[in-house]
């Protein structure tokens, strides 16, 4: 140790000077939306299923029966969707996005709040206007995320059966 | 105003430049009438908290910083580049 670093470090005691720190923290740093944005498209894939149920005839007891279960099956998965939707776009928010984010995407708030509604409805409702406008607003929180990385996206249409639009990083 | 401080170091995520418990002397002058370069050690404000990285490269909208022990750093690969206006200067002399 130097004689300047002990001067310092008497210093220090009584000055008490500021931390700079190196920060070793080892978080796991792996966030993305896609989890949110596959999310949504099912939620909008169940309510297509769920439509199409209501025009199919079931008149016997057996396909009575699988009509039942079929829909059954499709809104207990656009609902845990639904909620793995709101769940996803709460973590970006809450342990990846800061403060300087905000700042430079003010819309974040806003935006982060219409997933929870239309998540909320969603689970709700057999309602696609609103699964639909859940999937445009996680495509633009996805949007926002990649540019915070200075990742470039592409919007294009994905390969789901949905055959809406998904938002990836340009690779 | 005197343009130079004295940060505490703390951390192992800039070793072996910096070791914890090292002081450093900052000139907050530095990027007065210059921008910040690639290879600058520099100690910035980050939410709540002072930290001192590595500007690793510079981009349209900000810098990279990077820590020089890597794989314990926890710097732009997570939290995106930093502006200018956050950047407190440029590290000048280590104790």
């Amino acid at each position: 140790m130097s004689m300047i670093n002990s001067v310092l470090k008497t210093a220090d005691k009584i000055f008490n000077f500021k931390v700079a720190y190196a920060h070793c923290d080892v978080p796991c740093g792996i966030y993305d939306p896609h989890m949110a944005q596959m999310a949504a498209h099912t939620v909008i894939r169940m309510v297509d299923l769920i439509k199409k149920l209501q025009t199919e005839k079931h008149d016997d007891h057996e396909h009575g029966e699988e009509h039942i279960h079929a829909l059954a099956r499709h809104t207990a998965v656009k609902e845990h969707h639904a909620e793995l939707c709101k769940h996803e776009i709460r973590i970006l928010w809450g342990d990846y996005f800061k403060p300087e984010h905000v700042e430079k995407f003010p819309e974040l708030h806003s935006l982060v709040w219409k997933v929870m509604k239309l998540g909320s409805k969603s689970k709700q409702e057999i309602n696609l206007p609103a699964a639909e406008e859940l999937l445009d607003t996680v495509n633009r929180i996805a949007e926002i995320f990649w540019k915070t990385k200075s990742v470039e996206t592409v919007k294009r249409k994905s390969f789901y059966p949905t055959e809406r639009d998904i938002v990836l990083p340009k690779v | 105003m005197w343009p130079f401080t004295v940060f505490r170091v703390e951390d192992k995520s800039m070793e072996p430049y910096l070791k914890s418990g090292d002081y450093v002397v900052i000139n907050k002058m530095s990027y007065s009438f210059k921008n910040p370069a690639k290879g600058d050690v520099i100690v910035f404000k980050h939410v709540d908290k002072f930290l001192v990285k590595r500007i690793g490269k510079i981009i349209e909208d900000g810098y990279f910083v990077r820590g020089d022990n890597v794989k314990l750093s926890n710097d732009s690969r997570h939290f995106g580049p930093i502006d200018k206006k956050s950047i407190v200067g440029r590290v000048v002399k280590i104790f």
